[in-house]
């Protein structure tokens, strides 16, 4: 009888993978309506809203749909690493008039990027304290299931104020969860976006997007956690992180 | 009696990508006088240090070169592995001033087996995995630590490196040893059981007390190591050394 092929027949555990979650925590307050490219026409019209006077224009490229365009860019980049695709989790929370979930954690695989609408003012408080207990929750649900996961990440991107009062307890509750290394909080301001708040929530230094750059900044996100998705869960702290100078001035 | 033994180490994908080296490494020898002891040493190199291929290579054979040199009995204690780490580490220290680096670029983990007719000690620094059989079941001798963010691992050119050394011995004789690296710990482990998968280890060591040569059972070996069952589910470097006690 000929020898059998050796190790043919093995099997492998079936272990779940660990998991990477990140919140994008977006605002979406009126002033992300704002044109930025081929403004249409001037209807002459003004109205108050998101705490700024504004003149209503046709037509035209908005903020709000720079940062879709990047949702997508986003998306794309992840699913282009198998690793990746089944490790980073994503929830996408949008504040504008209120706090909403609009994407509950899903894998990058399964994840549909959302087409935003921006209205409303800036609760900006009360959205980092929803996320802040999105990723505590969602730790909870990993260690009841048995499953390995990396340091949350919440990625807060805003071009304004908050509206709210709640945002001080929000900062205070940031600079702890960072300390406890319970999350890692990441703060990008646009255009006019008030960077003496930013820096009173965000221990890291908050980065100022260069332009409406949304694209660049979002695949710079996905690589970043391509790269600690690939390393152990504990060890991700030793993952250097690529510079963002391609799309932000810290 | 005497051991069949074997090993292979196989570069992650992920390294293959960057062109960078396989920074797992491993070594193993039989010794003392009736050639009934087995030496089995694994490391695997932090991907974040720039000489870790190196580093590795040295811990592994460091290890076992300075443990076959000893009498064997006397290497069933905690105080002589732990000494034989700070001898290697003083090795990687010499290294790293040599290459004139910081003693960081060469951090390894280290994992050291020793296998005797009726005795055995194990120790363990950092992440990886020893699994055994003594009776009728396969056990994993030291479960992964865990922190909250499961297994920040250890490396031997540490500060504090000797006191996170995990030692056990045992007095019941071990019929069949498996020693691998991180790069099959999510593979090979069934951590909802809690256990080494049978379905691994079962059919692994059948195919090697069956075969006639281990020198037939290194491509196939190789092959499953490659294969993209197993790349699928790791990018990392991985390595396993296998042995069985033969009559």
């Amino acid at each position: 009888m000929a020898e059998q092929q050796p190790f043919l027949n093995l099997e492998f555990a079936n272990n779940p993978e660990p998991r990477c979650p990140c919140v994008l925590l977006l605002d979406t307050s009126d002033s992300m309506n704002t044109i930025i490219e081929n403004p249409g026409e001037d209807t002459g019209q003004t109205v108050y809203r998101d705490g700024r006077t504004c003149r209503i224009l046709t037509g035209g490229i908005t903020r709000m749909d720079r940062l879709n365009e990047g949702l997508q860019a986003y998306h794309k980049d992840l699913l282009s690493d198998s690793l990746a695709s089944q490790r980073v989790d994503i929830s996408v929370i949008t504040f504008g008039g209120s706090v909403q979930t609009v994407v509950s954690f899903c894998t990058a695989q399964e994840f549909q990027p959302p087409k935003l609408t921006a209205a409303g003012d800036t609760p900006m408080g009360e959205a980092i304290l929803t996320a802040i207990k999105a990723v505590t929750e969602r730790k909870q649900i990993y260690r009841n299931n048995g499953v390995p996961y990396y340091r949350p990440w919440i990625f807060f991107i805003t071009d304004g104020e908050p509206t709210d009062s709640a945002w001080q307890e929000a900062a205070a509750k940031v600079r702890e969860g960072e300390k406890n290394k319970a999350f890692a909080f990441f703060a990008v301001g646009v255009d006019e976006a008030n960077f003496d708040v930013l820096r009173q929530i965000s221990v890291r230094t908050p980065a100022r997007l260069k332009g409406y750059s949304f694209r660049e900044m979002f695949v710079w996100l996905s690589q970043s956690q391509r790269s600690v998705s690939h390393s152990n869960p504990g060890q991700e702290d030793q993952v250097q992180l690529t510079s963002p100078a391609g799309w932000a001035q810290l | 009696m005497h051991w069949t033994a074997f090993g292979q180490s196989v570069v992650g994908t992920s390294h293959s990508k960057r062109n960078a080296p396989c920074q797992d490494a491993f070594c193993l020898q039989v010794f003392g006088p009736n050639d009934d002891w087995l030496a089995i040493a694994a490391a695997d190199g932090a991907g974040s240090a720039s000489y870790s291929a190196i580093g590795a290579a040295l811990t592994a054979s460091e290890l076992v070169k300075r443990a076959v040199r000893a009498q064997p009995a006397s290497l069933l204690t905690r105080d002589t592995l732990e000494a034989l780490y700070g001898e290697v580490r003083n090795t990687l220290h010499a290294q790293a001033e040599f290459l004139r680096v910081a003693p960081r670029e060469l951090a390894s983990t280290a994992i050291l087996a020793i296998v005797g007719p009726s005795s055995a000690s194990f120790a363990q620094l950092g992440d990886g995995g020893i699994v055994v059989r003594q009776d009728s079941t396969y056990r994993l001798v030291f479960w992964p630590e865990t922190s909250e963010y499961v297994n920040a691992t250890d490396f031997l050119t540490d500060h504090r490196s000797l006191s996170a050394i995990r030692f056990e011995r045992s007095d019941i004789p071990v019929l069949e040893i498996a020693v691998f690296t991180d790069g099959l710990q999510r593979l090979v482990i069934d951590y909802a059981q809690r256990a080494p998968y049978p379905g691994f280890f079962g059919p692994l060591f059948t195919d090697l007390h069956i075969s006639k040569s281990i020198h037939t059972l290194i491509p196939p070996l190789r092959a499953l190591l490659q294969s993209e069952k197993v790349n699928r589910r790791t990018d990392d470097d991985k390595t396993i050394v296998l042995a069985v006690r033969q009559p």
